[in-house]
Order: structure tokens, then sequence, then C-alpha cells
């Protein structure tokens, strides 16, 4: 698979869109319209993701909303929402009424959802336009799009690379300029660590506090949607915005008080003078991080001082357990959730329908799920069954209750967690898609905050072998509903690791 | 950790052996064998015979305990039979394994903490001259970790052993190498073999071991994985098929690394308050409960209306497949 991009390592240079606060300035003031934003991108669409593949379909009519924006402005319409036309992305595995939502899988091919996510309704109601829906691992299983049943996506940093996943068409849009900003979902790290992959910054938020409404299931208790941008400040805006309280999820909190357009955004300048951090001594001493990897965390930690924080080294014995547990845990829901892909209720039927022996049938239908996806539902169907949960599943709960109490007591004592991303280097397509150990062994540091439900943030800081070399991401992990300080030292170390680059594509 | 909850008091005083009822625990002990202390110790025969008279009150308590029970003086717990009759369960402290566990790296660390146990249990059974072969419940329950895990350098006979865990599968949580790069060794793919090794004696006397005991003492064979794709109705190729060798070498290799979870400590699931708080449902009071907040407009659409509104959304229509007769 390498090479058939044509690979080669890109030059950095200030991104092709401004960052969403200039957009806003932009659009509102009528000096560079939406429409012309809007066609900037769909040019760089048209131009490049032939090679990069981060869109799996493209709007039809965001020219034509674009364009209904800029008439409200001129009109000086009051309605028009915060977002002033913002193009957004989203990931497959988020319904959009008007768009196909596959969830880059045969199974779902052509289905088009009768109803948006409620994420989705509210950069809507705020005035959004979504680009289109950005390529992703099957059902979001994975972590280098490989996976896809509509071929990979593509690291714009070079083509020969894999851009992370699962939700790397939304990392990639966002760093290639196809889009101002992008929806992902992150159940082990699927935000963060694309987003580390391709020099842009993720957010997965505190479990509950964005609706999952509409999201396709995977690991219900688990996962979240997430927001991606090219700096902090686009992530946390996106944030604002669809953060919530949402009867449609009753697994939604309370966070109205925090939530709001302007939640998460307007208190990144805040400073972190006094903020103590810990540095996740697990994570990045004794070989379990690259070295490149490894000083990008000190360097960082160096930066929050420097900054006006406290580090401290911090020790998460259960950490090393997480990454089974997580696989456990996962493969148990997913194994329940993708039961329903029968081609009966859910799901495309394989083919013919006649003359089919139930079971049969049901085994045709699935036949259309790709190797990894059936690879999850055997283990789901493994892990939790009679005999061998003793073994598998409620060691894994134990452990994720262990890892929580733990990770608890460490913020009781530092107010942020400071860890690698991704422990290793963004690696080559095909380099890992064969050995799901390895693949494992990339969630090392995200899965910890997925597990326990907290806040993360990935932000880039530094390359892999110095300059011109691949994106290194650090993570920030803090306490529950603590969003906006995770978000405010986020841009602090942004703001150390110096002006915010793209490729030159 | 259970050992923190019992009290290291109580555990020391029946060598770590607990009833499951929580009754306590008798050592079985073979007069002889406190005889043969005494004479090699060279000391008085006053002690020799204080011990003797124990030795004999216990060794007759222990028959009676047996035959109460219906079974045989077997050792089948390294010499602990409960008073009830009823089947001890091993108390291990997860630090006691991790103490044996040498400095040197702890991606190796599982192995050697598993395989001195197993030894440790092998020594034990032999020293006692009752065998694993009779030895049932020792193997089914205690050394479902351990065991298990050990088999990393085999496995248990007559059955399958567990995958090795390779060193990345078990990573001790250990995913990388002192030279930065992910270990690639651990990437190993594991095809399981059945060798008889240290383990055998505990694996081999499964025969009361049956269930969740005895299923987490072995591996997972490609039997299994084909009889649960069945059940998930997931074809996963022919068999001996590339396909098919793909997807159980994988799957094997990522139940394998789950064997991890064994050194957590996290307990075996049974009677682990922990697990039974997280597994199971979490109470809430019924005031505690918030309001309803029902779509707007929904208690108006009748359901059928809402049902056909998504078909036809959809676009599509699905045909019911033709049943069996």
């Amino acid at each position: 698979m390498t090479g058939q991009g044509g690979g080669g390592r890109r030059a950095a240079a200030p991104p092709a869109l401004p960052s969403i606060r200039r957009y806003l300035e932009d659009v509102g003031t009528g000096s560079v319209t939406c429409a012309e934003y809007m066609s900037r991108i769909r040019e760089r669409i048209e131009r490049h993701d032939g090679e990069l593949h981060a869109y799996l379909a493209v709007s039809d009519d965001a020219l034509e909303r674009a364009r209904g924006v800029d008439r409200g402005v001129r009109e000086g319409r009051v309605d028009l929402g915060r977002c002033l036309g913002l193009p957004v992305a989203v990931k497959d595995n988020i319904c959009v009424s008007s768009m196909p939502t596959t969830c880059a899988s045969r199974m779902l091919e052509g289905y088009v959802p009768p109803y948006d996510a409620t994420a989705v309704s509210r950069l809507l109601g705020a005035g959004a336009i979504i680009t289109g829906k950005t390529n992703m691992d099957e059902f979001a299983m994975g972590l280098t799009t490989e996976f896809s049943a509509f071929g990979p996506s593509r690291n714009p940093w070079d083509a020969d690379y894999a851009p992370g996943g699962s939700s790397g068409g939304s990392a990639v849009a966002v760093s290639a300029c196809e889009c101002m900003a992008a929806l992902g979902s992150d159940t082990g790290g699927s935000v963060r660590n694309p987003a580390s992959f391709c020099g842009v910054v993720g957010h997965k938020p505190t479990y509950g506090l964005v609706s999952r409404y509409g999201l396709v299931s995977y690991s219900n208790s688990i996962e979240q949607i997430g927001t991606m941008g090219r700096t902090v400040e686009d992530a946390a805006f996106v944030l604002g915005i669809i953060a919530g309280r949402d009867p449609r999820d009753d697994t939604t909190i309370g966070a109205d008080a925090c939530a709001g357009p302007g939640a998460y955004a307007d208190g990144l300048g805040g400073g972190i003078e006094g903020v103590r951090v810990g540095v996740v001594s697990e994570m990045v001493d004794g070989g379990t991080a690259e070295p490149d990897v490894a000083r990008a965390v000190r360097r960082a930690a160096s930066a929050a001082e420097a900054a006006g924080a406290s580090c401290a080294d911090v020790s998460l014995g259960m950490a090393e357990f997480a990454v089974a547990a997580y696989y456990t845990i996962t493969s148990a829901e997913a194994g329940s959730n993708l039961a329903r892909y029968d081609g009966i209720r859910y799901g495309g039927s394989g083919g013919d329908t006649d003359a089919y022996e139930f079971n049969a049938y049901v085994r045709r239908a699935r036949s259309l799920l790709g190797p990894e996806v059936k690879r999850r539902m055997i283990l789901g169907g493994f892990v939790p069954s009679a005999g061998h949960a003793g073994r598998y599943y409620l060691k894994a709960v134990g452990v994720r209750e262990r890892l929580t109490r733990q990770v608890d007591e460490a913020l009781s004592r530092v107010d942020v967690l400071l860890a690698p991303t991704v422990p290793v280097a963004p690696f080559r397509l095909g380099e890992v898609i064969d050995d799901p150990v390895r693949m494992f062994a990339a969630d090392y540091a995200t899965v910890l905050a997925n597990l326990t439900g907290k806040p993360a943030t990935s932000v880039p800081f530094g390359r892999a072998g110095g300059p011109g070399g691949m994106p290194v991401g650090v993570q920030v992990i803090g306490g529950a509903m603590r969003d906006g300080l995770v978000l405010r030292v986020a841009a602090a170390l942004e703001a150390a690791a110096g002006p915010v680059e793209a490729p030159v594509l | 950790m259970r050992s923190e909850e019992d009290g290291a008091g109580s555990r020391d005083c029946c060598g770590g052996w607990r009833c499951e009822d929580g009754s306590r625990p008798v050592r079985v002990v073979d007069a002889r064998d406190l005889i043969s202390h005494v004479d090699g110790s060279g000391r008085g025969g006053g002690t020799g015979s204080i011990a003797m008279r124990e030795a004999q009150r216990r060794q007759a308590e222990a028959e009676a305990a047996a035959e109460a029970a219906g079974r045989g003086g077997g050792g089948d717990s390294g010499g602990w039979r409960c008073e009830d009759g009823s089947r001890p369960v091993r108390v291990v402290d997860a630090r006691d394994l991790i103490s044996h566990v040498d400095g040197s790296g702890r991606g190796r660390g599982t192995g050697s903490i598993a395989m001195r146990e197993v030894q440790r249990r092998y020594a034990e059974a032999e020293a006692a001259g009752r065998g694993g072969a009779s030895g049932s419940s020792d193997s089914a329950s205690g050394s479902s970790d351990s065991a298990g895990a050990a088999t990393g350098t085999g496995g248990g006979s007559g059955q399958q052993g567990h995958p090795p865990c390779p060193d990345a599968l078990a990573p001790s949580g250990r995913l990388g190498s002192q030279d930065g790069g992910l270990d690639k060794a651990a990437a190993t793919t594991t095809t399981t073999t059945t060798t008889t090794t240290a383990a055998a004696p505990a694996a081999a006397g499964s025969g009361a071991g049956a269930g969740e005991g005895q299923a987490a003492g072995r591996s997972v064979g490609e039997d299994e994985i084909r009889r649960v794709a069945s059940l998930m109705r997931i074809d996963i190729g022919e068999e001996g098929g590339d396909e098919a060798r793909s997807h159980i070498d994988k799957v094997r290799t990522m139940i394998g690394y789950f064997d991890i979870l064994d050194a957590a400590g996290a307990g075996d699931g049974d009677g682990d308050g922990d697990m039974a708080a997280a597994a199971g449902p979490r109470c809430v009071q019924i005031g505690d409960l918030r309001d309803d907040e029902p779509e707007e407009g929904a208690a108006e659409r009748p359901p059928a209306d809402r049902y056909a509104r998504v078909q036809q959304e959809g676009g599509t229509y699905v045909r019911a497949p033709a049943m069996s007769p």
C-alpha cells in the first residue's frame, strides 16, 4: 500500500484557512464571504481529496447554503446563529439527515438516516454548514482508517503514512484545510490519535458532556463525540456549540452551567499560573514511549513550568492493564451493538433475499462486515460468555474501576495529567494492520481517558526526529467536567510549541 | 484486593486457604510427615510426642470429615479441607506473586510469576503425595490465573494450553521496549501447542473443576472460536483457508493479550465487591430520578407513523427472508 499515494514529506506553512475566530470576523463584517470560504474549501477538496481521501461524501448544497448566509449577513438578520455558516466536516458514524451515513462499512452503504444527531442539529441550529462525511475505520474499529471498506485516508504530511484513526478522515480534512473544524468520535482515542498523527488538535470531552444521540453505537459506556480543529480555540469553540444535556441521551449530564457557545473558547487566555501538572511516568519513562515522543512530553512539561505551572511525576500503576481492559469491554459492547446488523432490521442483505433459511440469511448479510469488525464481534461473543466472563470481562470491569479510583486520586493531587497522545510516531500505511498487538500498543495512552470518562485534549508539540519529521502530539487529561481547564492547559502548550502549521499540499 | 479485606492474620493462619462459606479450613496433615520432621530435627521426644498427638488428632479429624463428605482423604487442595467439606478457595495476595518477579523487566514478569506459582503448587502436590490427578478443585479455582498465564511455556495436559503470553502479550503493560520502539517481539503470533509441563498435574486433574475455572485454565482453541463465530452468525471462511487462519490467529492473539488482566489483581469475578458493583445495575431511588423530558410532539405522533416515516425516508424497504419450515 505504501507509495500509492505518491508520498513524500511535505513542507510546513501557515494553514490555508484562518482560525474560526478570524473566519467569524470576516464573514460577520462581510470582508470575506461565507461563499468564498466554501468555494475555497470545495476547491481544495476537489484538488486534494482524490489522494487524501478524507471524505466519503461531500455536501451538494453547501455552497448554496453559504450564499444564504451571506444574504442574511447583508440583510442584517439576527437569526444566522453564532457559526455564520462555519464549514464543519462530520465523521461518517454521526447521523446527518441529508447525507449517507455508512460508518465506512458495506453493511450500511447507501443508508441515509432520517434524522440528525444532536451534535449535528446543534451545529446546524447555530448556523454551521456540514461540508461532508469523513472517512473512518469501519464502525470506528481501528486506528489507521485502513479498515475503511472504501479505502484508507492518507496523512497530509506524507501520503505514505497513516493518518491515525478511527476518525482519520476528520483529522485529514482539518489538517489539509478541507474544512474549518470537524467532529469525530473517541472510543479509545479515535479523535486524539489522528489529531496527533496529522498535527491538529483533538478534544475528547468528559463522558456525558456531549450527546451520543445519532452516533452509531460501538461501545456505549465509553465513546464520546469529540471535536477537532487546527487550534485549541477552534476545537473549544465547536465543543461549546455541541455540549450540554440532551433529553434524547440519558447519559448526558447537567453541563448547562458550563456549556454554551463561548464557554470553552473564551476561557483559554486565562493562563496556567499555579496549575499543578502531573506527568504520567508509566507513559513516558521505561521505554513505553519512543524517545522522540517521550522528549516531546518532557519538553511540554518544561513549557508548562515556564508558563507558571508546577510539574511533578505521577504514577498510575493500573495504566498498564488499561488497554486489555479497554479491548475486553469494548469488544463485549460491540458484539452486542453490532448484532443488530442482520439485514432485516438494520443493514444490507448481502444480495437477494429469497430462499434463505434464517441463520443463513443473517450470516450472508453479515458477510458485508469487514474483517476487523468480524473479529471484534467474535471477541465480543467470547469474553463475556459463560465460562469466560470471570477471566476476561469481569476482570476488565474491575481494572476499569481501580483505574478510575487511581486517576481520581492522582487528580486530587494535581489538576491535570500530561502524557503522550500516542507512544509512537506516525507509522506507514500497512505497517501495523496485520499486527493486532502493535495496534493495541498505540492506544496505550489514550484509553485511560476513555475508561475513566475524563476529558482529554491532544495538542501538537514538535516533530518526531526534529523539523521535517512527522507530527507528535501530547495529551492533557483532567478531572470530569473540567474540560475548560484541560483546554486551557492545551492552549498554553500550543502557544509554547510555536506557530500553528499545516502541510503544503 | 481480597487479602486486604480479609485481613492478613486470618489469611496467614490457614496458609492462604479459605473456605467458600467463610468457615475455618482444616489442614489435613499426614502424621508421618510430622514424625519425620521431628526425627529429622534431632530434638527431644517431648516435642515429638506433642506433635504426634496433634497429628494423630488432626488425622482422625480429617478422616472423619472426609468420610462425612463421602470422599477419600485426597489432598485436592494441598492438604486443606473445609470443616463442612466444601471446596476451599486459595486466597492469594497479588503482592505475594509480584514479589516473585525479578526486577529485570516487567515484560517478562508475568511468565515468571505464573511459572513459579505453578511449580510451587506442583511441588506442594507432590510433597503431599496425593497428586494432582485427583486434585480437581485446586487447579480449577486457585490456578485459573497462574496456570493459565504460565502456559506461555506450556499447557495443561489433555487440554489445549494457553497461548503463550508473548512478551507482548504481556506487556505487563509494557508495550514498548527500552530502545524506544514498539516491541516487535510482542507481536509474535501465538499458535498454541499442547505440551506437558509443570502445570500438568494441576490442569490434568480438573475433574471437579468444570466451569469457570476450567475454562479459564486453557486456551481458546480454533473450534471454540469457530463455535462463537457460528453463534454470532459470522462466516470466517473455510476451515484451513487463509481467511479463516488469519481470523483465528488474530482472535487468539487478541485473547492471549487479554491474559495480562490476570496480573492486575482485579479478582476472579467471584465475590469481588469492585466488580459486582461495577458490573451490576446502579441502584437509584425512584425519588432521585429526574423527570421525563419527552421529545416535543412525540406524544401526539403514533408509533406506526414514526416507523413509516423512518422506512420511507430511508428510501428502501426490507423484505423479510424466507424462514425455515
